[in-house]
């Protein structure tokens, strides 16, 4: 029983990814805020299977990734909730706070889920290449944050009951906000990958080539 | 005219030899000193910039230093300068202006000193004495950074600096060392004259690693309680969710009338 409620949440999160309308049922203020929430929990679900497969080779990586990813995508989330939100309040945005969050959370549930259908390919490709496993780990890493831009574009966009320019600056914050803390979570955290990347410093790693004018 | 033609000659033949030992202090505009701390030593990369200029050749300039460093000079690294030792401590260097035909733009020098201490650290540039501004840059493995604790040097964004220390100064110093040692935008560095760091700047080395402990402790405590806090809401609204759902289904099959009174 359990686990069918919890296919239903996540049967009904992809339909909302998907830009349809929820069912009168889940329509109420409440509900809406524990979809959003269930999609938080189910993240973290996915963001351990992809931070499993991205540390395959090295077991202690493996095992570090399993409590790391979670932490990096949670934290970025909860950290770039308050920006968005009190964005939303000062620029009248034409939807409803629940609206923005379910999108948002709908989005982080959306990149997580490409990242843990990925993994299995990433974990595969770890395993037997030396240079097609970390390419295809990154790929996969910035196809996951593409899909959740998009999805948390086309949630709130379809959700909202005004003109959709209101909208613009809160999304942009909120997407901008998580990045922000994603990078600086990572520097933190790393390693996440095997292999030394830009982000294992954070936004120094970005800085460092860049000599001062 | 003739004896006064041969007597100018003759100076003129003679003043080179006369100076082939003549000794002058360098006094310099500014300098740079990048310290690359690995395990057991730091290795110094000086750049002296902006030297005074004293005509002719065959000279040997004299740098003193603020404080005697207990070093080794590395001279494949040091082209044309020499190490003037006191008591097995470095109290200056000797530039021999022929080896070295731009000294007066600039003198390089490489140093290996001993590190001490593993995090607290006395950090001992090859600082010139007097009020000549020092840029230090401190970089090593794993993104290893100094933080001073000297109680003269204060923490501003993105350099530290004595309180004295004026923007003009630290500007002019910058201008100095130009293009010959680049600053990177996550490099902090330290702003010291010989006067103000004479014996050395204390403080402590962090990796990155060390840095991040705290962060990840925060990070994880943030974790738990937020991620619970999720999980109990979750659990809490599921009361109000099923009256939602209820009401939801009565008002489909009673229309929008349900609920309101009459």
């Amino acid at each position: 029983m359990f686990v069918v409620r919890w296919f239903r949440v996540i049967a009904r999160l992809l339909n909302v990814a998907c830009g349809q309308a929820l069912p009168a049922e889940d329509e109420g203020r409440a509900r809406r805020l524990q979809l959003a929430i269930a999609a938080m929990l189910l993240s973290l679900v996915f963001a351990v299977v992809w931070g499993v497969a991205v540390g395959v080779r090295v077991p202690g990586l493996a095992f570090a990734n399993a409590y790391k990813v979670p932490v990096i995508i949670f934290l970025s989330s909860v950290f770039a909730v308050p920006a968005g939100l009190l964005t939303w309040k000062l620029s009248g945005a034409q939807c409803s706070a629940t609206d923005l969050l379910l999108g948002f959370s709908t989005g982080v549930f959306s990149g997580t889920l490409v990242l843990a259908v990925l993994a299995p390919i990433v974990a595969l490709y770890y395993e037997s290449s030396w240079w097609a496993g970390p390419v295809l780990a990154q790929i996969a890493i910035a196809v996951a944050l593409a899909t959740g831009s998009v999805v948390l574009v086309r949630s709130v966009v379809k959700r909202a009951h005004g003109p959709r320019r209101s909208l613009t600056l809160s999304l942009v914050v909120l997407k901008v906000m998580q990045i922000a803390a994603l990078l600086q979570l990572i520097a933190l955290m790393s390693p996440i990958l095997p292999e030394h990347t830009h982000a294992d410093h954070g936004i120094d790693g970005f800085a460092h080539p860049i000599e001062r004018p | 005219m003739r004896f006064a033609a041969a007597i100018v000659a003759l100076m003129l033949l003679a003043a080179p030899s006369a100076r082939a030992d003549a000794t002058a202090p360098m006094t310099t505009r500014a300098a740079s000193h990048e310290a690359r701390v690995s395990h057991d030593e730091i290795t110094w990369r000086s750049l002296y910039v902006g030297n005074a200029y004293y005509p002719g050749s065959g000279m040997t300039l004299l740098l003193d230093l603020a404080e005697p460093i207990v070093a080794s000079l590395d001279a494949a690294g040091s082209p044309g300068v020499t190490p003037i030792v006191d008591g097995g401590a470095i109290v200056g260097f000797a530039i021999d202006a022929d080896h070295v035909p731009s000294w007066s733009d600039g003198v390089a020098l490489v140093l290996h000193a001993p590190r001490t201490g593993a995090s607290e650290a006395l950090l001992a540039p090859p600082l010139a004495r007097g009020d000549v501004t020092s840029r230090i840059v401190v970089s090593g493995d794993d993104d290893l950074r100094f933080e001073p604790t000297a109680p003269q040097l204060e923490r501003h964004v993105g350099y530290w600096a004595a309180a004295s220390s004026r923007e003009g100064e630290r500007r002019a110093c910058d201008e100095a060392i130009g293009e010959r040692a680049r600053l990177r935008l996550d490099e902090i560095p330290i702003y010291v004259t010989g006067a103000e760091a004479s014996h050395g700047i204390r403080g402590h080395f962090t990796t990155s690693s060390e840095r991040a402990r705290p962060g990840i402790f925060f990070a994880a405590v943030l974790f738990v309680l937020v991620a619970s806090g999720l999980g109990l809401a979750h659990l809490r609204l599921s009361g109000r969710a099923r009256i939602e759902q209820a009401e939801a289904v009565l008002r489909e099959e009673y229309g929008d009338s349900w609920g309101k009174p009459g």
